[in-house]
């Protein structure tokens, strides 16, 4: 079929211009100013790439922040994505009650993050927090441990907060897998497949481009994950929890230093475009299924 | 389906439209009483935003202050104030002004300084010094917000904190009167673990505010100490005073403190205090309106609680960040200043002192109708041997940061005294 | 038909229960939390408040003007959600359905604005408001909710609108329906389910944004929600229990109106457009 080219651009229109508004100038700010000094006090001079240089030749902290950061993208992406996907799949079978775990497993991500954030650091007390007083009733012995601050087990703790909250991704895919059409079902269990070759072989493959959103959606929210960290750990112990967004955020508010936290803002961006086409290729989102 | 549609846009409209309206309203804008005799001049609008809102010892105080200039300068001076719970978010929104060259009238931002960063957009005061409003606080505390002979803060509090302590828990310890050296003070907290009570209590959070009042005090312990913690803007910390203090902080965080010390905040640090499960919280007279609420402690919490000086005689006794103007034109610099000496009047700051603890920047002030124990930790600071300033007026806003991500990894025994000393350093240099 | 009770079903009951019990249990702690006193929660984080007295409840609405900002939440997340529905879907429609030079650098460029970070955003975005005459107004924060939730959007939309049958648009084509009949007639509503979770995901990121609603209003009469919690923890005092009462009130109502819509979708997919 074909649409008039201007009938294309009226529907995309308002988008870019929302897009407009609210990204481009930030945008372009972001950009520009990663190749400045630019510092609280009108210091603003051109330096070149001096901060990119300066970021991975000598700033230590910039490369743990990038390496949590990495790590944490990665984990989400596979264990995140991997676990909603196997909840969703369960829950696609319609058991007695699936709707109210749907609806269940989707709390958390009701929850706004500066709840969670206080939440969290409750359960995880170490004096009279939630793990530590279970741990306690079942040994019998009076268990203590920093959760949050101890070397061994921040970065665990840190990650817990969403590795395993996995609702928006049950509700994705589960909104798919029950718009996948009877009748494509109905051909192959005809064709005598079992429940597992039905799951693995025909849904799977189906809801294709809805996993690369998933991952999309789970490898992008840990290339802006901020708030949590910041509200538990702060990056801590040391710079054991650190990752980039929240490098940033101190670089621009606590040491004003403008031009070098742009200069992240950019890593972020590149990553996440690197991140997000990779996986629209591996995906093959660009094509339909039917 | 098109039904469907058709209602969300109408929907949308609607609502877009409410949304609008809404805003034409601006309902705060509207001044409590309207001027009815003197419509000629246009009252002149400051903008300032405050803290002091919702659960902040200071909330009541502001809300009659204001009330009471309200009512004097109706028609004249209209205050829109901007509530902002939260000083992290207080801060932080000032910073985000600052960045876009718009920020308020007058602003006071809890102690915290902001007169180094935000220096070039803060109105100079030094010319507006009349005696009238020289004579609201101390020459100390106007000293303290000045920088190069230039006044960028009007002063309201002074800054008087040494500790409080358990006289239950001492006596149960078999102690009898607060540590006159540091020595005297390790061995009675052995004393107090002997009898099975923890001695400290202690955070690591937000600059850990009571870990690092003890900190400093331990620094301030000799004439050196003194002058450091009266430096404005300090850059190396490799001195022998702090890496000794330093020291000291990583055996009280391994041995004389609650578990969940590491990590937390004042509230936590307050809260074992409250409970009766550590002997000594180091804190200004601010929290003593606390221990009169049976909210947070028994009954009869309050005659329990004893105020010290630091070993050595080291009392914080010093100014405060008091109010920043950054008022763009003369017209409402004026404004602004009226409105700060309205607010630092010796009236405001008496009750101040009696609503909130806070001690005001005026010598002199004093009251009858105040808790015991503000009145003794004000006698302590005026007997104090050595008088030293807090770190957070003090030193960059990052390396107040810094504090938070080190103390942790000292606790825990990952960096020693000397590497925490050059963490804080390496952070003073990144200005 | 009895099933039995299998090695394999106790253990799909166990692990659907852990995570069941992950996600309610903070939350019945922070609903059991807003009853107790401030001792009582920094004593023992598990034990049952002494009384069930909604003192937390009263402290905090006498604290914190939470009426008002629950209108404003309403108002900016319905609107900003209807804005970012209409506008992105309309969009993702043509980007998922039409080859057309420049289709893909115009998906990567618009999946650029989930990158940037909001401390990056947060200057500019305060200076366009500022320009726009904008600041301090509801339709500030409707604008920029709409757009953070542009991107999630825009990807989940487009693999709905991928996942639909061409089929049904041709025979709309050859019944004579326009492209704009045919989008809003026939596309929209078999998408819908698709619709409906991202107009969920948008409602709830306008619902719970907190750093742009600090920055862009300064009047208490047109804030949101989230600023209240603030309210409970300032610089030398707590109250906990109000806090909790706070954090009650900001959740509760977002979880009811969830489960609500969640009902909606379930409908309207059985409704199944997708199988006719």
């Amino acid at each position: 079929m074909k649409v008039k080219r201007w009938k294309l651009a009226a529907f995309l229109l308002p988008c870019l211009l929302l897009f407009a508004l609210i990204y481009l100038i930030p945008l372009g700010m972001v950009f520009g100013s990663s190749f400045f000094e630019w510092k609280a006090g009108g210091v603003f001079n051109f330096i070149g790439l001096d901060n990119y240089i300066n970021a991975f030749t000598n700033d230590p902290r910039m490369i743990t922040a990038l390496k949590n950061t990495v790590i944490w993208v990665l984990m989400q992406s596979t264990i995140h994505v991997g676990l909603g996907t196997i909840i969703a799949f369960m829950l696609a079978r319609k058991m007695r009650g699936w709707k109210v775990l749907r609806t269940i497993y989707m709390f958390p991500n009701v929850v706004s993050a500066a709840a969670l954030g206080v939440i969290f650091l409750n359960v995880f007390n170490p004096k009279y927090g939630l793990i530590n007083s279970f741990i306690s009733q079942i040994t019998g012995n009076d268990f203590v441990k920093n959760w949050f601050f101890d070397q061994n087990s921040a970065f665990i703790t840190v990650t817990w907060s969403w590795l395993l909250y996995t609702g928006m991704i049950i509700i994705i895919v589960l909104a798919a897998l029950l718009a996948i059409p009877e009748d494509v079902l109905e051909a192959a269990r005809i064709d005598g497949a079992t429940e597992m070759q039905l799951n693995l072989q025909v849904k799977l493959p189906l809801i294709r481009t809805t996993l690369g959103t998933c991952v999309i959606v789970a490898a992008t929210s840990m290339l802006r994950e901020f708030e949590l960290i910041y509200l538990t750990t702060q990056g801590g112990p040391g710079d054991l929890t650190i990752n980039l967004p929240l490098y940033l955020y101190k670089t621009s508010m606590t040491d004003n230093n403008y031009g070098y936290a742009n200069m992240m803002g950019v890593v972020l961006i590149v990553a996440g475009v690197i991140t997000v086409y990779s996986i629209n290729k591996l995906f093959r989102m660009n094509e339909s299924d039917y | 389906m098109k039904k469907l549609f058709a209602l969300l846009l109408t929907l949308a409209m609607v609502l877009s439209m409410a949304a609008c309206g809404a805003k034409e309203e601006k309902p705060a804008e509207t001044p409590a009483e309207t001027p009815s005799e003197a419509p000629a001049e246009e009252a002149i609008e400051i903008t300032f935003p405050t803290m002091w809102v919702g659960t902040s010892t200071m909330t009541q105080w502001w809300a009659d202050r204001i009330a009471a200039f309200n009512a004097e300068y109706a028609g004249k001076i209209n205050v829109k104030v901007e509530e902002i719970a939260g000083d992290q978010n207080y801060v932080d929104k000032m910073k985000v002004l600052y960045s876009s060259n718009s920020l308020p009238d007058a602003f006071a931002a809890g102690g915290y300084n902001l007169i180094d960063s935000m220096q070039d957009q803060l109105v100079d005061l030094t010319p507006y010094m009349d005696d009238e409003l020289k004579s609201l606080a101390s020459d100390l505390c106007w000293e303290v917000n000045s920088r190069d002979g230039k006044i960028y803060g009007v002063p309201q509090a002074r800054q008087v904190i040494g500790y409080f302590y358990n006289k239950d828990l001492f006596a149960q310890a078999g102690i009898e009167k607060p540590a006159e050296t540091w020595d005297e003070f390790f061995v009675q907290c052995d004393k107090l673990l002997a009898a099975g009570i923890t001695p400290l209590s202690m955070d690591t959070a937000d600059s850990g505010w009571v870990t690092s009042l003890m900190l400093c005090a331990m620094v301030a312990d000799s004439d050196a100490g003194e002058e450091f913690m009266n430096t404005n803007l300090p850059k190396d910390y490799n001195t022998p005073e702090f890496i000794q203090a330093a020291a000291n902080i990583q055996k009280m965080f391994q041995k004389y403190t609650t578990p969940d010390a590491v990590g937390g905040a004042y509230e936590n640090a307050a809260a074992n205090f409250f409970m009766e499960e550590t002997a000594i919280i180091a804190n200004g007279p601010w929290m003593v309106s606390d221990f009169y609420d049976t909210n947070m402690v028994e009954e009869g919490f309050a005659e329990k609680i004893g105020c010290a000086m630091y070993p050595g005689g080291v009392m914080y006794n010093s100014g405060k960040i008091g109010f920043n103007v950054a008022s763009k034109d003369e017209e409402h610099i004026q404004a602004t200043l009226t409105f700060l000496k309205f607010i630092n009047s010796e009236e405001s700051q008496r009750l101040m002192l009696e609503m909130t603890g806070d001690v005001p920047a005026m010598e002199g002030i004093s009251s009858d109708n105040v808790k015991p124990q503000v009145n003794e930790v004000l006698a302590l600071g005026d007997a104090a041997k050595r008088s030293i300033n807090d770190f957070q007026s003090l030193w960059y806003a990052n390396v107040v940061d810094e504090i938070s991500v080190q103390y942790p990894l000292l606790a825990q025994g990952q960096i020693t005294p000397e590497q925490f000393a050059q963490a804080l350093t390496d952070a003073a240099a990144k200005n | 038909m009895k099933k039995k009770l299998t090695l394999g079903s106790v253990l799909r009951f166990l692990f659907l229960g852990f995570f069941v019990a992950i996600s309610v249990g903070p939350l019945l702690w922070v609903i059991m939390s807003s009853f107790k006193t401030n001792k009582e929660i920094l004593s023992n984080a598990f034990a049952l408040p002494s009384s069930w007295a909604p003192v937390g409840y009263k402290a905090a609405l006498e604290m914190a003007p939470i009426g008002t900002f629950y209108k404003n939440s309403i108002i900016i997340s319905v609107v900003s959600t209807v804005l970012n529905v209409v506008v992105v879907s309309m969009a993702a429609y043509v980007l998922a359905r039409h080859k057309f030079r420049g289709n893909t650098f115009i998906v990567l460029l618009l999946s650029m604005s989930m990158l940037i970070p909001t401390a990056s955003l947060l200057m500019p975005i305060y200076k366009i408001m500022t320009a726009l005459k904008l600041l301090n107004t509801r339709t500030a924060l409707i604008l920029v909710y709409a757009a953070l939730g542009l991107p999630t959007s825009l990807f989940l939309f487009r693999s709905y609108f991928q996942g639909i049958p061409k089929e049904l648009e041709e025979a709309a084509y050859i019944d004579g329906a326009g492209f704009f009949r045919t989008f809003f007639t026939i596309v929209f509503p078999l998408a819908k389910p698709g619709l409906a979770t991202g107009a969920i995901l948008q409602f709830l990121t306008s619902w719970n944004e907190f750093m742009f609603a600090l920055i862009l209003t300064s009047d208490t009469s047109v804030r949101t929600l989230p600023l209240a919690l603030n309210y409970f923890t300032s610089q030398f005092s707590f109250n906990y229990t109000a806090m909790f009462a706070a954090l009650t009130m900001v959740i509760l109502p977002s979880i009811i109106v969830y489960a609500v819509l969640q009902e909606q979708i379930t409908s309207s997919m059985v409704d199944g457009a997708v199988k006719g």
